[in-house]
C-alpha cells in the first residue's frame, strides 16, 4: 500500500477526458503512476489490485455511475481506505453532493476542471494517504510488537509458574530432608551416646570393684562393656551402610532370585545353625530386576530379623517364597516366631525405630531395607497376625524380561 | 524421713543403664524400693494400678518417677504428658533422666511439667553423684503428698 510513488486510478467514460487528466498528471505530478478505467467494473478490478493511494472518478457514467462506484469500494475491505475523488459537473447540486458524501466519497472538483487546482488537491490527497498509511504500519506494526510481547510475556509467566511449581517441590523435598536429617543427627547421637554412658558406667563401677575386692559381678559387667562396643561398632556399619543406599542404586539387571537366596543363606550359615532353623526355599522362583548387591543385603536383613526374633519356638522355620496377588509377584520371608503387633506394622519401617530396646539389633535394617526396595520401584511390608503369631514380611519388584 | 517405705518408680529401656541407676541407686541406700519397667506403657499400667502392677502392696505409688525420653510403645513425653494431665497421678515428681540434651527434648518436657530434666552424665563419678543427689533430694528432702 505505501507505494514510493504515488499511484491514481482516473476513472471516466470518455476516453478524451482520461486522457487530458493523464496529460495534467505528466505535467503537474510527473511522480505517479497513472492508471485508467473506463467504467465502475474495470475500475473496482484496478483498484482491488493495484491498491491506488487515491481514485478520481467522473459521477456521471453509463451503468454503475461514480457514486455507486465510491459506495463498493468503500464498502470493499480491500479497497476501503482509498480515497475516493468525484467529479461533478453541477456545481449547484446540492442533493447530490450530499449523496456522494453519504456514499464515503472523500472529496469534489467541479468541473470545468482546472489543471492546477486538481494537481493541488491530488498532492493533498497522496500526502493525507500517505499519512494515513504510514499510521496503519505503524498500528500494525504496534499490535504486532503488542501481540509478540504479549506471547513472550505469557511465556515468562508459563516459565516461572513452572519454575515455582519445581521450587515448591524442591522446598517440600529439602523439609522432608532436612527433618529426616535432624532426626537422623538425634538419634545417632542418641544411640552412640547410650553405649558410651554404659562403657564409661561398668567401667567405673569395675574400678571401684577392683578395689574393694569384690570380684563376682566383674566377668558380667566386663561382658556389658564389650557388648556396648559391639553394639557401636554394629550402629557405625549399619549408618555407613545407610548413608551409601543414598537414592541411587546400579543399573538394576536380570538376578535368579534362588540364586541370590542361596548366597545369603550361605553367608547366614552360622547364625542360622546356633539357632537351629530350619530354611525352606520355594523352587522356581522368578527372575528379578534388581541391584544384585542391594537385593542381597535386603535378604540377609529378612532372614537376620527372623533369626533375631525367632523368640523359643521349639522347631524354628523360615521360609522365603512367592505368591501371585493380582499378576503381581509378591515375595516373601516367613517365620514363625514372636510376630508383632498389628499397631507397630508401620512403625518398624521407621529408622531406629526398634520395639525391644534389648533386641540385638540397631534399628537400621528394617529402614535400610524399605529404601533399597523404595529405590527399586516396589513395596515392603509386614504381615503378622499379632504377637506369637510368626511374621511375614513381602516385598513387590519388577520381574526381569523373559 | 519418717521411716516409711520409699519408692522409686524406674522407666527405662536400657537395661544396662537401668543396672547403673539402680545399682548406684542401692549403693547409697536411698529408697527402700526401686521397680523398673522398660517402656511407656508398662509405665502407666504401673501407675494406673493396671494388670499385673494391681498390687498396690507390691507396686505402690511412687515417690519419685525417673522416666526416660526414647522410649518403646509409648514414648517418654507420651507418658509424662499423661501423667501430669491425669487428677491421680499429678502429683507424682517426674524427673526425666535421659540422654539427649536436644533443646527440643528439654522445651518439650518443660511444657508438660517435668519436675526437673536431667541428661545422663558421661562421666561414670558425675553418674554415681547424680543418682545420690538425685535420690536424696527427692526422696529425703522433697515432701510428698502420701
Amino acid at each position: 500500500m505505501n507505494h514510493e510513488v504515488p499511484i491514481l486510478l482516473v476513472v471516466d467514460d470518455r476516453p478524451d477526458n482520461l486522457y487530458v487528466i493523464e496529460q495534467v498528471m505528466g505535467e503537474y505530478l510527473p511522480a505517479c503512476t497513472v492508471y485508467t478505467a473506463p467504467n465502475a467494473e474495470t475500475a473496482l478490478r484496478l483498484a482491488i489490485e493495484h491498491h491506488p493511494d487515491g481514485i478520481l472518478s467522473d459521477i456521471q457514467m453509463p451503468g454503475t455511475d461514480g457514486i455507486q462506484l465510491c459506495r463498493q469500494l468503500k464498502a470493499h475491505p480491500e479497497t476501503s481506505h482509498i480515497p475516493v475523488v468525484l467529479m461533478t459537473a453541477h456545481k449547484s447540486e446540492v442533493n447530490l453532493r450530499v449523496e456522494a458524501l453519504d456514499a464515503g466519497a472523500d472529496d469534489f472538483i467541479a468541473k470545468p476542471i482546472d489543471n492546477v487546482e486538481l494537481a493541488a488537491r491530488l498532492k493533498v490527497m497522496f500526502r493525507i494517504k500517505q499519512a494515513h498509511d504510514k499510521l496503519d504500519l505503524a498500528n500494525l506494526q504496534l499490535e504486532e510488537k503488542v501481540a509478540e510481547r504479549t506471547f513472550e510475556l505469557q511465556e515468562k509467566i508459563k516459565q516461572l509458574e513452572q519454575s515455582e511449581e519445581g521450587l515448591r517441590t524442591r522446598e517440600s523435598e529439602l523439609i522432608r530432608m532436612n527433618s529426616e536429617l535432624e532426626r537422623f543427627a538425634y538419634t545417632v547421637s542418641h544411640d552412640l551416646k547410650s553405649p558410651i554412658i554404659t562403657i564409661k558406667g561398668f567401667t567405673g563401677s569395675l574400678e571401684k570393684d577392683l578395689l574393694s575386692g569384690n570380684y563376682q559381678r566383674m566377668a558380667e559387667d566386663l561382658k556389658r562393656v564389650s557388648d556396648a562396643a559391639d553394639k557401636m561398632v554394629d550402629l557405625l556399619r549399619d549408618l555407613l551402610e545407610l548413608s551409601t543406599i543414598g537414592r541411587a542404586i546400579n543399573t538394576p539387571e536380570p538376578e535368579d532370585m534362588n540364586l541370590l537366596v542361596d548366597d545369603v543363606l550361605a553367608q547366614l550359615a552360622g547364625p542360622l545353625k546356633n539357632s537351629n532353623l530350619t530354611v525352606e526355599v520355594q523352587t522356581g522362583l522368578p527372575k528379578v530386576l534388581c541391584d544384585r548387591r542391594r537385593m542381597a543385603e535386603v535378604l540377609q536383613n529378612l532372614v537376620e530379623n527372623a533369626i533375631n526374633y525367632i523368640g523359643d519356638q521349639t522347631e524354628p522355620r523360615i521360609e522365603i517364597g512367592v505368591r501371585q496377588e493380582a499378576g503381581e509377584n509378591i515375595f516373601f520371608v516367613q517365620d514363625n516366631g514372636i510376630g508383632i503387633d498389628k499397631k507397630y506394622h508401620q512403625l518398624i519401617f521407621g529408622l531406629f525405630n526398634k520395639l525391644d530396646a534389648n533386641s540385638q539389633g540397631t534399628g537400621v535394617g528394617l529402614a535400610l531395607v524399605k529404601r533399597i526396595i523404595e529405590v527399586h520401584g516396589g513395596r515392603v511390608w509386614v504381615e503378622s497376625e499379632g504377637v506369637g503369631m510368626g511374621s511375614r514380611f513381602c516385598f513387590t519388584i519388577k520381574e526381569a524380561p523373559q | 524421713m519418717n521411716g516409711e517405705p520409699l519408692t522409686i518408680l524406674l522407666v527405662e529401656d536400657n537395661s544396662d543403664h537401668a543396672e547403673l541407676i539402680i545399682r548406684n541407686m542401692e549403693d547409697f541406700q536411698v529408697a527402700n524400693t526401686i521397680n523398673h519397667v522398660k517402656d511407656g506403657q508398662a509405665a502407666l499400667d504401673y501407675l494406673y494400678g493396671r494388670g499385673k502392677y494391681a498390687d498396690r502392696k507390691l507396686f505402690p505409688m511412687p515417690h519419685l518417677m525417673l522416666l526416660d525420653l526414647r522410649l518403646p510403645k509409648v514414648d517418654g513425653l507420651d507418658v509424662l504428658k499423661e501423667v501430669k494431665t491425669s487428677e491421680a497421678l499429678r502429683a507424682v515428681p517426674v524427673v526425666i533422666l535421659t540422654t539427649s540434651d536436644a533443646e527440643k527434648d528439654m522445651a518439650m518436657a518443660y511444657e508438660y511439667h517435668a519436675n526437673s530434666y536431667v541428661t545422663k552424665p558421661v562421666n561414670f563419678v558425675d553418674f554415681s553423684r547424680l543418682l545420690k543427689d538425685l535420690g536424696f533430694y527427692w526422696l529425703a528432702w522433697n515432701s510428698h503428698p502420701w
